[in-house]
């Protein structure tokens, strides 16, 4: 005669094994949220302290030198960025519609722990060109000012 | 002999949190018994586990045969398995083998 408890029962086997199973990957898919998360975290911390007051501050002085601008923050993201997408606005005699440049800070993609500059053009983000990266432990001011001051340039055509 | 084996067999399934029903359908038409189960998943899991059925039904009107099948999936109609036996031959052993070996394949899909 076996019990539900006894571990030698063949039903019993079945079912802890199943039970193990279902718990294994759960622990695994709660792991996997946890670093996601954690590296979300961080990320923000990152953008929030060295990449919003300047990209914020470019944003506004592009729009007030007559730029349309779109400016946008996914700091709940996975993985989190800052995006400034710019329509230079062109002389008097230029018809052409003003295409689009955007610069996207991002946090973590392609590689874990690291600050990432992105650009791409109204060509879709398949033409999508790594401005630079740099670690964690060396993101600064310094290296946020650099990377949109060579966006800035190159979108207007400055260089 | 087969109703409350199976019926003791889905109690157990129950308190590991699956669902899980014996029906006695000895009177109908075609007369047979049927365990439903619906694995429990653990939270969080993309989808539901699907259903898997096992029925025993008694083959011919003489009832000398004893068939059993199985689905795995809660709409499918061709069985998964099937296998018939003499009534004489049909026992707690042979009932429990089968009734794992259904549950070893659905839980392995779930």
């Amino acid at each position: 005669m076996t019990t539900p408890t006894d571990p030698t029962d063949p039903l019993e086997s079945l079912l802890s094994a199943y039970e193990r199973r279902q718990q294994d990957e759960t622990r695994r898919m709660v792991q996997r949220a946890f670093k996601l998360e954690n590296a979300r975290k961080k990320g923000a911390e990152h953008l929030r302290q060295f990449a919003l007051p300047h990209t914020r501050e470019v944003a506004d002085k592009l729009q007030q030198a007559g730029h349309r601008v779109v400016y946008q923050e996914f700091l709940d993201s996975y993985p989190p960025n800052v995006r400034l997408h710019v329509y230079p606005t062109g002389g008097p005699m230029d018809l052409s519609e003003p295409g689009r440049m955007t610069l996207e800070f991002i946090w973590g993609d392609p590689n874990p722990d690291r600050l990432f500059a992105r650009r791409w053009t109204a060509d879709g983000l398949g033409e999508a060109q790594d401005q630079g990266s740099v670690p964690a432990v060396d993101v600064d001011d310094l290296w946020v000012r650099e990377q949109l001051l060579s966006f800035v340039r190159d979108a207007l055509d400055l260089s | 002999m087969a109703v409350p084996r199976l019926k003791e067999m889905a109690q157990r399934l129950v308190l590991a949190r699956h669902d899980a029903v014996v029906e006695d359908l000895l009177d109908a038409s075609r007369p047979r018994v049927q365990l439903t189960v619906r694995p429990w998943r653990a939270p969080f899991t993309p989808h539901e586990a699907s259903d898997g059925r096992l029925e025993l039904g008694i083959e011919d009107e003489g009832e000398e045969r004893i068939s059993l099948r199985f689905w795995l999936g809660a709409h499918s109609e061709v069985p998964t398995g099937q296998e018939s036996i003499p009534t004489a031959k049909l026992d707690g052993a042979w009932l429990e083998g089968r009734v794992l070996g259904f549950l070893g394949q659905l839980l392995d899909r779930a």
